[in-house]
């Protein structure tokens, strides 16, 4: 008796390839209502329809067949989020029949949540994209990867001889290894082009931006496992118990241990229920609700006085600004009141270290910077910055998101934040070992900008960004500064459906001459256009099918061993980057000291490059050769402080978070915690960088009677460089081969590490000893402020609180503001929309969709709204409506009436796809490779507004109304 | 109502209250012993060896090192 | 003797479906059939708890004892299997079960139910141990190899623990001595008695 439906006739003959949707008869009065009912509607037909009998046939013969015979067991990490769950992976015959834990793995401790749990379904990949498929005549038609590589070849130069290397956009994405990021960078580079982008832009790129600039690098400051030696844990616009499961597990461990747990969210989420106090903001307050609990801590005298004096620049401006949010006020605007909003402030001043944890809900709006930047400041306040227990723990999300932006797969800098001036160009073209001349004849040599009121070559000016690819599309041609159009799009591993305003999307992809997916699943961007031809698929390989480096969110560096062959006839990403660069004549300049073998760069190779660059965020101690021992001595990390006790890795942090500074024979064992004085640089201590100058209208900008622990200079110091170190006497202590190098140099251009190894040797960081600066006066608001959303709830504020003004070219753009919140839509839109993420699934969803352990537990698309809400508009639980936004776009989801969300918010899930506006676009897919689940994605609906430094999208606060569908 | 039909009715009636004075037979369900295979698993459950593996596999997954 | 129990510790389940798509995978359940579930109550409200739910392999288990066919029995370590052979899908353990553990692949209204599917504490079934034929019918055996249940093994926060009652006690204990607060051990007294 198998555990199998029997009910296989009747779905084989409805459903030989394309999985029917199912239909939804149960009542969803709680969150997961549709598992309860599933069994149930699951009964007759209908599951079977969903997953077929075949398929479970053949899932479980495999899985039978196979689990006899040797089993060989690999070492990788999770893909789903950047916790970076260690995973064990049992092989049979070259068939993945095991996953179990890994307890002795220093991040989780052999825990998995939903998605870490199943992952082993990836060695199923049924619903995969199986072979490189081509759109002919509106049909899907399958082709070889010859014939692939050639037509796209073709077409790509085409569209560069015609108008120039900036037609085609390069989106990469954050599941590419480190290996692959940076490869992909430098593709882009060798292109020609500074349009490549990927997720990063519309996940964190507003806290990237705003905490590098506030105190030199942008990325969380501790640990998942350092929050343990937290007393108090204060997370906003964060849902970490659905986002990041695992991280739960050490919240929790504080929790137990006493510590307080804040939740500032505007919907009751997972997190909040776990919470000691709770409060609810409106979406798109955070900075009047940070400066309403900063006014508490000022007048209460609760701020770190000594800390400000040594460590900060600007904290007086921020007084300022504080003080006009009176606690009437913080109420008018948040609606938080005063009890609430002390009492956060209170708990995290009287329980010290405290951690400020956040996420998407802070980062994605049009001020998203601003709300990082007060972030910041709140902990700079509280004195809670360089100390385990305390830091701004940015909780990342996709797998290697905090690599992929590392390694520059951004259209504003190279790889490790160099920029794009002329120096970055030299430095990397020198770690190339090409002529600077050679990759400069690559770009577009005309001019569409002006710095300083001379002309900028394409070369040296940002790139498009993700968020706004459809207007480099279908922007009139004039009003883009560059030479023409966006004319191909490559997406690279990136789900459409996660990104806004869905119906002029459509229409951008319809408008582009050629549209290439290289993914292991077709994605939404295989069938939400009306195209019939010029639309590629190619399959690649999951990070399960290959190995390299990923970056977990704390900075750790983890090896992944390969645990199958590429599934069907994928390809893993570096090997179709190799294949496409010599189609494009590219590949003896991109792979000149990258070993090659059957089309497959050297993985190693690779990662010996990037070390040989990567000088200004230290990811040049991680050798292949340091990370794999890591990886092979995971028991060996304590799993408080990540500190190797003995072993191969003896001393070293896990993963060795970087920075890890100078050459891998340096033997730097990375940095647990940045900006922590208490430790000497060399053995993972750190001060604020020197990023900033060293004094601005003549107030000293670096650090004053603070310096990190044995540090030679006893004083705030600028960043090192080779004439410092003459000055200082140091200049000695170098090797002749390193002052060869080091000549003329500073610590991010010296090849040879010199600098940064004398620099550490005395104590000192490479980068400077300066304070951290709450204002950043190059940005458009130096002191963070409260500006309402453009779709605004609140039109009444407006007045008080502008956006900004329209701006005619940001990121080569014309990019809205004003005009836009000028017009009140609060009337005919009366609810706030905002959206957030689901345990089962991840970022677009097409993945996690495909999964049939995963999709059977979230089978619908659904909006909550509150029961007062529902009433109004004659809408019962469970019922199908529409949900419509201003700028016209629909989705027809199913309505969950719950208390979590307060009346006048709707809130969302962004996973969804397949459906577009009512519609279900299931039969447009390829055969067989159609996910299980299918919905509406709420993107369709969310509107315009970027971020004013970044061009983050706004995905939190927009309006909708909700109707009966 | 005709006559007729009345006295159908009311014959239909007391058949049917008849069949509510039946005495009831209930069946007490007693429950009885396995019958199905033997399960290896039998041999080892409860043997020490077995239970010291268990427990030092739990003491792995509660671990903190 | 070690009598294995199953612990949900509420304050810490946070409703991540691990432990479902853990079982999932571990013993390729399809689509459908839910050997285990994760149960929200007082959803979206201050108060708000979720629990993992499966067969807690009661002691005296009330679906051993309804059975018409018999087709129950209980490990020496507490362990409550049947065999599929044996059953005929009746539905007398789902209604008997106070945690509503027994599944069943069918579920149309007049059709037959097919046999019952429901955890096996990872012990498989009367079948060789880890052989083909187990693997199929019962899913996996890691009892039999040394291991106890998936679903706890990869809990992301630890809240579901498997194993000997007593180890399984201590570790709670333990915890509760740390927070300093009331007991969340839903469903331990209905499964294995007051003590």
């Amino acid at each position: 008796m198998k555990l199998m439906k029997r009910s296989s006739d009747v779905c084989r003959e409805a459903d030989a390839h394309h999985a029917k949707p199912t239909v939804f008869s149960g009542l969803p009065t709680n969150r997961r209502n549709f598992l309860k009912n599933s069994g149930i509607v699951m009964g007759g037909g209908a599951i079977a329809a969903v997953a077929t009998p075949s398929m479970m046939k053949k899932a479980q013969a495999t899985a039978a067949a196979n689990r006899s015979g040797e089993t060989t067991v690999a070492r990788s990490v999770c893909t789903h989020c950047s916790v970076g769950c260690g995973i064990y992976a049992e092989v049979q015959n070259g068939v993945w029949t095991g996953q179990e834990p890994a307890f002795d793995h220093p991040f989780n401790l052999g825990a998995h949540c939903a998605k870490g749990a199943s992952v082993r379904e990836h060695g199923h990949g049924e619903r995969r994209l199986k072979y490189p498929m081509k759109q002919v005549g509106g049909k899907w038609t399958r082709i070889s990867w010859e014939q692939a590589i050639n037509e796209i070849g073709d077409q790509l130069q085409q569209v560069r001889e015609q108008s120039g290397p900036d037609s085609v956009y390069w989106l990469g994405s954050a599941k590419h290894n480190n290996e692959q990021a940076y490869l992909f960078r430098k593709l882009a580079a060798m292109w020609g082009t500074n349009n490549v982008d990927h997720q990063a832009r519309i996940c964190h790129s507003t806290t990237v931006a705003g905490v590098a600039n506030t105190w030199g690098y942008g990325a969380m400051t501790n640990s998942y496992n350092d929050i343990h030696n937290s007393k108090a844990m204060l997370i906003i616009g964060g849902n970490p118990a659905e986002a990041h499961p695992v991280s739960l597990q050490h919240l929790f461990r504080a929790k137990e241990a006493g510590a307080k747990m804040i939740v500032i969210d505007p919907r009751f989420t997972r997190t909040a229920a776990h919470a000691d106090h709770y409060v609810r903001l409106r979406p798109g307050t955070d900075v009047a609700v940070v400066w309403g609990m900063m006014w508490h801590i000022f007048e209460n005298g609760w701020e770190d006085k000594e800390f400000i004096s040594q460590r900060v620049y600007g904290m007086d401006e921020i007084r300022a600004e504080v003080a006009k949010w009176t606690p009437d006020e913080v109420e008018r605007v948040s609606g938080v009141d005063e009890e609430t909003c002390k009492k956060a402030a209170q708990l995290m001043a009287e329980h010290k270290p405290g951690t400020f944890i956040w996420c998407m809900g802070g980062t994605q709006h049009t001020t998203g910077n601003n709300n990082t930047r007060a972030y910041c400041a709140f902990q700079l306040a509280l004195g809670n910055m360089g100390k385990s227990g305390g830091g701004t723990n940015i909780f990342r999300g996709h797998d290697n998101v905090q690599g992929a932006t590392d390694f520059g797969v951004l259209s504003h800098t190279l790889p490790g934040y160099y920029g794009l001036s002329e120096g970055a160009w030299k430095h990397w073209a020198g770690v190339w070992d090409l002529d600077p001349e050679w990759i400069k004849a690559r770009f577009d040599q005309g001019s569409y900008e002006e710095s300083k009121g001379k002309p900028v070559s394409p070369m040296h000016t940002k790139g498009i960004p993700v968020s706004r690819w459809i207007d480099g599309v279908l922007e009139e041609k004039a009003n883009i500064a560059q030479k023409d159009n966006v004319r191909a799009m490559i997406f690279w591993g990136h789900a459409p459906n996660s990104q806004t305003r869905g119906p002029e999307m459509k229409k951008a992809m319809e408008k582009l001459d050629m549209l290439v997916v290289i993914d292991p699943y077709p994605t939404v961007t295989a069938v939400m256009h009306d195209r019939t031809d010029n639309t590629y698929l190619l399959p690649a390989a999951t990070q399960f099918e290959t190995y390299g480096s990923a970056t977990a969110s704390n900075r750790s560096l983890q090896w992944r061993d390969k645990i199958i062959d590429p599934l069907f006839e994928s390809l893993p990403d570096h090997t179709i980057m190799y294949k496409l660069a010599k189609k494009l004549g590219i590949a003896d300049q991109t792979f000149k000291n990258i070993q090659v073998n059957n089309d497959e760069p050297l993985i190693e190779d690779i990662t010996r490059e990037f070390n040989k660059g990567m000088w200004t965020i230290g990811y040049t101690g991680q050798s292949p050769e340091r990370l794999k021992a890591h990886q092979q001595n995971w028991h060996t990390f304590n799993t408080t402080s990540l500190k190797a006790e003995g072993g191969p890795a003896d001393g070293d942090f896990y993963g060795l978070p970087w920075p890890s500074w100078g050459t891998p024979e340096m033997k730097h064992p990375g940095t647990p915690n940045l900006y922590d004085t208490s430790k000497p640089v060399k053995e993972g201590g750190l001060t604020f960088r020197a990023r900033f100058g060293t004094e601005r209208d003549g107030v000293n900008l670096l650090a004053e009677g603070s310096w990190g622990k044995d540090s030679a200079i006893e004083d705030g110091y600028p960043e090192f460089t080779a004439d410092m170190l003459k000055n200082l006497g140091w200049w000695d202590d170098l090797t002749e081969t390193e002052k060869t190098l080091a000549e003329g140099k500073n610590w991010k251009t010296d090849l040879s590490g010199g600098i940064q190894r004398v620099a550490i040797e005395h104590g000192c960081s490479p980068f400077g000893n300066a304070k951290a600066r709450c204002v950043v006066w190059t940005f458009p608001d130096p002191v963070p402020i409260h500006r309402e959303p453009l779709y605004t709830s609140r039109h009444d504020l407006v007045e008080k609180y502008p956006t900004y003004e329209d701006r005619k070219s940001f990121y080569r753009l014309p990019t809205r503001y004003a005009s836009i919140q000028a017009k009140d839509y609060s009337k005919d839109f009366p609810l706030i929309h905002t959206s957030g993420r689901l345990v089962e699934y991840e970022g677009g969803g097409d993945e996690t969709r495909s999964n049939p352990w995963l999709a059977e537990l979230q089978q619908n698309m659904f909006a909550e709204i509150n029961q007062a809400d529902a009433n109004d508009a004659g809408i019962r639980d469970g019922q199908d409506v529409w949900v419509e936004g201003p700028e016209g776009g629909k989705m027809k989801v199913k309505a969950k009436i719950s208390p979590s969300i307060v009346r006048g918010v709707v809130w969302t899930p962004f996973h969804f796809g397949g459906h577009f506006q009512g519609q279900d676009l299931r039969s447009k897919y390829p055969e067989g490779s159609d996910p299980y689940v299918l919905g509406e994605a709420t993107n369709t609906v969310f509107t315009y507004g970027y971020d004013s430094v970044t061009a983050m999208q706004e995905t939190k606060c927009s309006l909708c109304k909700i109707y009966p569908a | 109502m005709k006559p007729s039909r009345r006295i159908c009715v009311l014959a239909v009636l007391g058949l049917l209250l008849a069949g509510c004075s039946e005495p009831p037979t209930i069946e007490i369900h007693e429950p009885g012993v396995y019958k199905g295979k033997t399960d290896p698993l039998l041999s080892r459950s409860g043997t020490p060896e077995l239970e010291e593996q268990l427990r030092e596999r739990l003491t792995q997954v509660q671990t903190d090192r | 003797m070690a009598r294995m129990k199953f612990l949900c510790d509420a304050e810490r389940c946070i409703e991540c479906n691990g432990c479902v798509t853990a079982c999932k995978n571990e013993n390729e359940v399809p689509w459908g059939v839910n050997r285990r579930r994760v149960v929200t109550l007082k959803d979206g409200e201050p108060g708000e708890k979720s629990i993992s739910v499966a067969c807690m392999h009661c002691t005296d288990a009330p679906c051993s004892a309804v059975c018409p066919v018999d087709c129950f029995y209980t490990t020496d370590d507490g362990i409550v299997l049947h065999d599929k052979d044996l059953c005929i899908g009746c539905g007398y353990c789902f209604y008997a079960c106070p945690f509503g553990a027994p599944q069943y692949p069918q579920q149309s209204a007049f059709g037959v139910r097919g046999k019952m599917d429901k955890c096996t504490f990872c012990a498989g079934g009367p079948e060789p141990d880890n052989s083909p034929e187990e693997y199929t019918k019962y899913g996996s055996n890691r009892i039999a190899q040394g291991k106890l249940p998936l679903c706890a093994e990869m809990c992301s926060t630890k809240a579901l623990i498997a194993g000997d009652g007593d180890m399984v006690a201590d570790i709670y204990r333990e915890r509760m001595v740390l927070r300093g607060g009331r007991p969340q051990t839903w469903g331990w007294e209905k499964a294995y008695g007051a003590s």
